[in-house]
């Protein structure tokens, strides 16, 4: 079997020659790496990895297969993905199609032969780069070019990647919980379900008024893409403001929006925080939880601590800064990272808020 | 937390002697802790019997003991020491044991003691499986079904509500001896009952057979404040029903989903805090059915392992130096990760790269011992690799195993040439070999990959060998595409230089030595390297730094692979030496040779020079990331060695320490233009050609055995019969005694020659007059060219003819005359000088009536090496560096040390071996010329006897005060036996013997009653063992006769664990030491101590 060739071109002027094993076609993106082992069908279908050229470091990718239940959206958000080897079998009892079948089926080119720790390595030293993977035929130096004049706004990316209608995805008689979708991961949604939540799905641009109307108990603010919009905050404020018995738990974008609502700043993160090992400390409790990331910004400590309504909960180890915050008074929290729905040291999070969702009901 | 201020002294229990599931990684672990408690202000107190490691080197813990690790002794410590604490959970299970009775002996409590790191309760928890199970139970985790028996009646009730096949565990026996698998009730009743036995409290675990399932390994830690992190996931090669040790293993693990992962992450957490584990690391066992993905808990470790030394070496991350750190009550997150610093140790490391673990396995010296793997650990040693993909970590791996094979095959070696020339044959042969390879895969031994290759290449699809071996389809996938990329190879050259260049680069990332190329093509290795250099295919070198990149790392610990990136910044220092390790343990090469390569990276860094260490064994202190200035964690080949020397542009290589790994390659090396420190190639040939080096003998007028050279057996019986039966005869090519043989007649020299035939074919035999009755001596000495150092002259216990690795010696000699120990200063110096020594230097001598014969000489670091350094406090291998530097002795000793007698000591060493028997089931135990050891203790005491006690008791054989001494000689040792058995009487023991014996000894006037012969009837000599009515057994090899009652009563004293020495040397040896300790109690000191007697 011949494979195709292809490229990885980026903005620096560095070129990765490789091997297609998904779509032979173009994608353009952000080159970001993932530091993580496993989960690779989880990150390139978190609606977070959207506008990313997703680049594994570990080298053996797609080796346990897939399967639907591990999709976080219906489909690859990544533009592309990039590894050093994709297994040509899947080899767990859970595997119902490969990584190749899957991101084939989304149409994603996927190159392989990649030296993905010089990668790696290249993109810590300069940031994360626009970038272009290219089966086309096209010369290196050409996509070099294409990848230099790509225009990237992040804000664009939420509103992609949000539902676009409110929808019910479940019934249950714990109570109910209104999520606003940025661009939500399955599994937070099946998290709530199985506790036995009602869940109401609203898109990331709904009125407060809208939500308000929907006789919640309580409100989650989703993950996402990129960069928050100034009237997704303003509207979560309102909400806020009115509702400040509401329980509202942030996550990713969610903290971003609940930050940003009370006046602090973020700042665009050098390379994003992508992988599964980095240590939070809880401030409260003074116990290190090992976290899964997907983000970029940095919110300016000074800024919420401006707002004097937060205390920081959450700091991470590795670059200090805040991945956690809470309102002094009102049952409003917020954390940068995944926690989890159930098992691990962070599942503690939803476990608070499902509890003041129940007394909320 | 900050650190514990109320415990000021804290007692490190190592591990002991090297044996069978316990090997360097506990000195590895422990070397850490010292270091790193240290640091932090705290007094350490260090127990180890092993002299051969580097934690008991005087300069690291504060007062160090060389003492048997029993309670009765450590009690004497704690006594003496008074520490706070104990920390036993970096000494492996003999530190847990060991804990575990000092606090059943309320001997902690007695001293008030703390236990850090584990308590009882948790060593309890997690040792005691019923309690394990319990524990287990009560936090809800799946573990297979079982149940606990104790005699063999309650052992089939269970078995039957379990049905077969299942397993048997004797509770509390090391690395899992006497379990095994069962499949049939007639096995059963066999092995549950010889478990029963083996257990010390006669308790056997009965198990659901899991076999054939997936097996995960999962190292993790926890803090006193309940912080958990992963270090490492492990994943088996080798299905459940194999031994993890003797398991191929990789890391990270490569077959489960994340929602999996994420369940084992999690349950791991929850068994660590169920068990109660404290603070540190410990390792846990999970086993995944593959059909229906339920995941059941094996066993949890409450400690460092061999497994987390893997992991540490895996990801670069310290676990034993962080669980040291917890246990005095830091946390994870006030502990920084030396390579990512300063970022925290609370974090989980991650790799971008495949790391293999392959064992290594010593079966040819255990002939009889069934080489099916099983439950129980059979492996002596273990090499691990790191690539970018399991393929080219395989390759590495296995090139590195330093058995002969270049890489996965395509090497000239065929895994069963029979098998493929049947199946080349085609017809019904062909069928024979594949259902001969279809056997093979079903009953796994150490040849198990190439069985596979052997598979593939008969055309079995990957799901066919998955359904008999249950090696998961996705290594088997790797395996297949890396002979894919063979089959592709052996037409490389006919290529266009483009094609040849993207062939032969794919060929080096699948992980292809530049040997293996050179088979396929038909080329010299030096000719595909040339080849491979115009093509500029060169290996890179990236860095393992626990992040997988995220992070700048500081430390420089790399390994090869083929990719764009190199990231060795190569310094512009000149001052730069290369250190070749001894890659991985086997018998005859283990820890010592690690010793003296820390001492020459060590010494050479206080000289100022750049140190580049190269080594493949994973449980080593040389393969710390911050022994050397840098590391290359490579296989030691010639390819792998020249491209570092190249990359690096070293000013030299150091070949001396490495044992005779490094050696083996010092010609090819020296040949590619790299350059030879220390003692010269051509010395080296000096003394490792027989002819060149019989000439040296002749020149210097040292006496030596008569011998000659045979090819053919006429030749041989001629020579035989000039020089005089009996005669030592082994193939010409062999180490460590391989194949070696005492030969007493024509007809066993006839037979000899027919076996050798087979293991060398055209390789002519040695044939060496035997010294009967010799004594032999070992010595060690330094040179630098002009003046020699003799640094300990060691007297054997056991008589020549017994390989010198597994007798005991003793230091300073005991019993050699003034006039003989001239004769052997004076050859040691005269040969030193001659073959033109600089560093290290081992003579082995036999001394038969007052003459002194050489029996060889070896240019380079010894097995005991590092004893002589501990029992003399003249730390040999620095000194050997040194001078491979340029420095003269005269500068690094006092004067009237040299060319002299050997430094004085005021007290008596013994160093003892263990011996792996009760691992090899029907292997008899007789001492030979073939070294069976494994590892080796150290009693130092005032006197001989009283050190010889010491030993004895470190080694595992406790000598008796009183009882019945059961003897049982050959005819040739009667008469030299009388005065021992004498003094045994005298000292009150019964004399138990056969007729013969018995009535020889009435006659000479001892009182020996008889026992009679296993075919005289019972009760017989084998009756008297199992009923433990002997305290002590003397049993000398005999004739042919009753060579079966030998073998009888000599597995038998094993498996009852009754001392036996099987040299009347040894039975004196014991006598004295039991005599020593009849006149008073044990006493201990630290080496320290007695180092000041000396000066």
């Amino acid at each position: 079997m011949v494979l195709k060739k292809g490229y990885l071109a980026l903005e620096s002027g560095k070129v990765f020659e490789g091997t297609s094993f998904g779509a032979e076609n173009e994608a353009c993106g952000e080159a970001v790496f993932n530091t993580s082992v496993f989960g690779y069908q989880e990150i390139i279908t978190d609606p977070s990895s959207f506008g990313h050229i997703t680049c594994f470091n570990h080298p053996h990718v797609g080796n346990y297969g897939c399967n639907k239940d591990s999709n976080e959206s219906p489909g690859v958000c990544s533009g592309g993905i990039v590894v050093k080897e994709c297994s040509a079998i899947t080899a767990n009892q859970l595997s119902e199609f490969s990584l190749q079948e899957l991101i084939l089926k989304n149409n994603a080119p996927g190159i392989e032969g990649v030296d993905t720790r010089a990668l790696t390595k290249h993109l810590r030293d300069n940031g994360s780069l626009k970038a272009v993977i290219s089966f086309l035929g096209d010369y290196p130096s050409k996509l070099v070019e294409k990848a230099k004049e790509l225009k990237i706004d992040d804000s664009k990316y939420i509103p992609e990647v949000s539902c676009k209608e409110k929808y019910i995805y479940c019934q249950g008689d714990e109570g109910t919980i209104g999520v606003i979708d940025y661009g939500c991961k399955s599994s937070f949604l099946k998290g709530i379900a199985s506790k036995g939540f009602k869940i109401i799905v609203f898109p990331y641009n709904v009125k407060a008024s809208e939500i308000m109307e929907s006789e919640i108990n309580g409100l989650f603010l989703s993950n996402g893409p990129g960069r928050v919009l100034k009237e997704m905050s303003a509207s979560v404020k309102e909400i806020i403001e009115k509702c400040p018995c509401l329980p509202v738990f942030g996550v990713c974008a969610g903290f971003q929006v609940i930050a940003d609502a009370y006046g602090a700043k973020f700042k665009k993160h050098k390379i994003g925080r992508h992988g599964a090992n980095h240590p939070v400390k809880n401030l409260e409790t003074g116990r290190v939880e090992i976290t899964a990331q997907n983000n970029r910004y940095t919110l300016d400590a000074a800024s919420i601590e401006k707002s004097k309504d937060f205390v920081v909960t959450h700091i991470n180890l590795f670059d200090n800064s805040v991945q956690g915050i809470k309102h002094k008074k009102l049952p409003l929290f917020a954390v940068q990272y995944y926690p989890a729905t159930a098992m691990s040291e962070t599942s503690y999070l939803f476990e608070n808020f499902f509890g003041m969702v129940k007394k909320n009901a | 937390m900050p650190k514990r201020t109320d415990i000021k002294k804290i007692l490190i229990i190592g591990s002991g002697p090297i044996v069978i599931g316990q090997a360097c990684e506990f000195d590895y672990s422990g070397v850490q802790a010292i270091k790193s408690l240290k640091k932090e202000g705290y007094k350490i107190i260090l127990v180890n019997s092993n002299p051969a490691t580097i934690m008991t080197d005087p300069e690291f813990a504060d007062a160090t003991y060389i003492e048997p690790i029993v309670p009765e002794i450590v009690e004497k410590i704690i006594e003496k020491e008074k520490p706070d604490a104990i920390l036993p959970t970096l000494g492996g299970q003999t530190a847990l044991n060991l804990a575990v009775s000092l606090h059943e002996r309320g001997i902690l409590e007695k001293h008030k003691v703390e236990l850090i790191g584990a308590d009882f309760k948790t060593i309890e928890a997690a040792e005691d499986r019923k309690v394990f199970r319990k524990v287990m139970q009560d936090i809800g985790m799946d573990l297979p079904k079982s149940g606990y028996a104790y005699n063999i009646a309650e052992a089939i009730k269970i078995s039957e509500d379990i049905g077969f096949p299942c397993i048997v565990r004797p509770s509390f026996t090391l690395g899992g001896v006497g379990s095994g698998m069962v499949f049939t009730k007639e096995e059963f009743i066999e092995i549950a009952s010889n478990g029963i036995q083996a257990s010390p409290i006669n308790e056997i675990l009965i198990e659901e057979s899991v076999l054939g399932w997936k097996e995960l390994e999962m190292e993790v830690m926890r803090d006193l404040a309940d912080n958990c992190i992963t270090i490492c996931s492990i994943e088996n090669f080798d299905p459940m029903g194999i031994h993890t040790g003797d398991s191929i293993t990789v890391a990270p693990a490569m077959t489960m989903t994340s929602k999996e992962y994420a369940k084992m992450r999690d349950d791991s957490f929850k068994i660590l805090r169920a068990i109660g584990m404290k603070s540190g690391g410990a390792n846990i066992q999970f086993a995944i059915d593959p059909k229906t993905g339920r995941q059941v808990v094996i066993e949890m470790n409450p400690r460092v392992s061999r497994s987390s030394a893997l992991a540490s070496k895996a990801t670069g991350f310290p676990i034993a130096k962080v669980s040291s750190l917890l246990a005095v009550g830091y946390t994870l997150d006030e502990i920084q990760n030396d390579m990512t610093a300063p970022r925290p140790a609370s974090f989980e490391p991650t790799v971008d790269y495949h790391v293999v673990k392959v064992p290594r396995f010593a079966f040819e010296k255990f002939s009889g011992a069934s080489q099916t793997l099983g439950t129980a650990m059979k492996s002596v040693g273990e090499t691990m690799a790191l690539g970018r993909t399991f393929k080219e970590a395989l390759q590495k791996a296995v090139r590195g195993l330093e058995v002969g094979r270049s890489g996965y095959g395509a090497d000239g070696h065929s895994g069963d040439a029979e098998l493929e020339a049947y199946y080349d044959d085609g017809g019904a042969l062909q069928q024979k070999a594949v259902e001969e390879v279809k056997y093979k895969l079903g009953t796994p031994n150490c040849d198990r990959l190439y069985n596979v290759r052997l598979a593939m290449k008969f055309g079995m699809s990957i799901d066919e060998i998955y359904d008999i071996s249950k090696i998961d389809k996705w290594f088997l996938n790797q395996l297949k595409e890396i002979l894919e990329v063979e089959n592709e190879l052996s037409g490389v050259l006919k290529h266009k230089e483009d094609k040849q260049k993207e062939l032969i680069y794919k060929a080096k990332q699948y992980g292809f030595s530049d040997k293996q190329l050179a088979y396929l093509t038909r080329k010299s290795p030096e000719e595909i390297r040339e080849l491979r250099k115009k093509l500029g295919i060169q290996p890179s070198y990236k860095l393992v730094d626990t992040c997988g990149g995220e992070f700048d790392a500081k430390t420089a610990y790399y390994y090869s692979t083929y990719e764009s990136e190199d990231e060795v910044a190569v310094s512009k220092n000149s001052k730069k030496i290369m250190i070749l390790g001894a890659g991985p343990n086997r018998i005859g090469q283990g820890i010592e040779f690690d010793y003296c390569c820390v001492h020459g990276v060590l010494a050479l860094k206080e000289e100022g020079y750049e140190t580049i260490m190269v080594n493949s064994n994973p449980e080593t202190v040389s393969t710390d990331y911050d022994t050397s200035d840098r590391l290359y964690f490579e296989p030691l080949t010639v390819e792998d060695v020249l491209n570092i020397a190249e990359k690096e542009k070293v000013m030299g290589v150091v070949v001396q320490f490495g044992g005779q790994t490094p050696l083996n390659l010092a010609t090819e090396l020296h040949k590619a233009g790299l350059k030879i420190l220390g003692t010269p190639i051509e010395s080296i040939d000096l003394a490792e050609d027989r002819k060149l080096f019989s000439k040296v003998l002749e020149k210097l007028n040292i006496p030596q055995a008569q011998s000659g050279t045979a090819t053919s057996f006429k030749e041989a019986r001629k020579i035989a019969e000039e020089i005089g039966y009996p005669v030592m005869v082994r193939p010409s090519y062999v180490l460590g005694g391989r194949a070696m043989e005492i030969v007493y007649d024509e007809k066993a020299l006839e037979n000899y020659i027919s076996k050798a035939a087979n293991v060398s074919p055209g390789k002519p035999i040695l044939i060496d007059k035997f010294l009967n009755h010799a004594v032999e001596v070992d010595v060690d000495a330094l040179c630098d060219g002009k003046d020699v150092y003799i640094a300990g002259i060691m007297e054997h216990i056991e008589e020549a003819g017994i390989h010198s690795g597994d007798s005991a010696c003793v230091l300073p000699a005991n019993s050699l005359s003034e006039k003989v120990l001239n004769d052997i200063r004076k050859h040691t110096i005269n040969l030193a000088k001659e073959i033109g020594v600089k560093g290290l230097m081992n003579i082995q001598f036999a001394v038969k009536d007052g003459i002194v014969y050489i029996l060889e000489a070896n240019p380079r670091a010894s097995r005991t090496t590092p004893y002589v350094s501990k029992a003399t406090g003249i730390a040999l291998a620095k000194l050997a560096a040194k001078i491979m530097t340029g420095k003269k002795l005269s500068e690094l000793l006092p004067k009237n040390l040299l060319n002299g007698p050997s430094k004085e000591v005021k007290y008596s060493t013994v160093k003892e071996v263990v011996l792996p028997w009760s691992r090899f089931a029907n292997v008899d135990t007789v001492l030979g010329p073939e070294m069976k050891s494994t590892g080796e203790v150290m009693g130092i005491d005032a006197d001989f006897g009283r050190a010889f006690a010491k030993a004895e008791l470190a080694a595992g054989s406790l000598l008796p005060d009183s009882g019945a001494v059961l003897v049982s000689i050959g005819p040739r040792g009667k008469e030299e036996a009388l005065s021992i058995i004498k003094d045994f009487v005298a000292l009150g023991f019964e004399i138990l013997a056969t007729k013969h014996t018995a009535e020889f000894f009435n006659a000479s006037g001892i009182p020996a009653k008889e026992v009679a012969k296993i075919a005289e009837g019972r009760p017989n000599i084998v009756d008297v063992i199992t009923n433990k009515q002997v305290s002590f057994i003397i049993n000398t090899p005999s004739g042919a006769k009753s060579r079966k009652d030998g073998y009888q009563i000599r597995r038998n004293a094993i498996m009852y664990g009754i001392p036996i020495v099987t040299t009347l040397a040894a039975a004196k040896a014991s006598v004295q030491g039991i005599k020593a300790k009849r006149k008073s109690d044990w006493s201990v000191a630290p080496l320290q101590e007695y180092y000041k007697k000396n000066s």
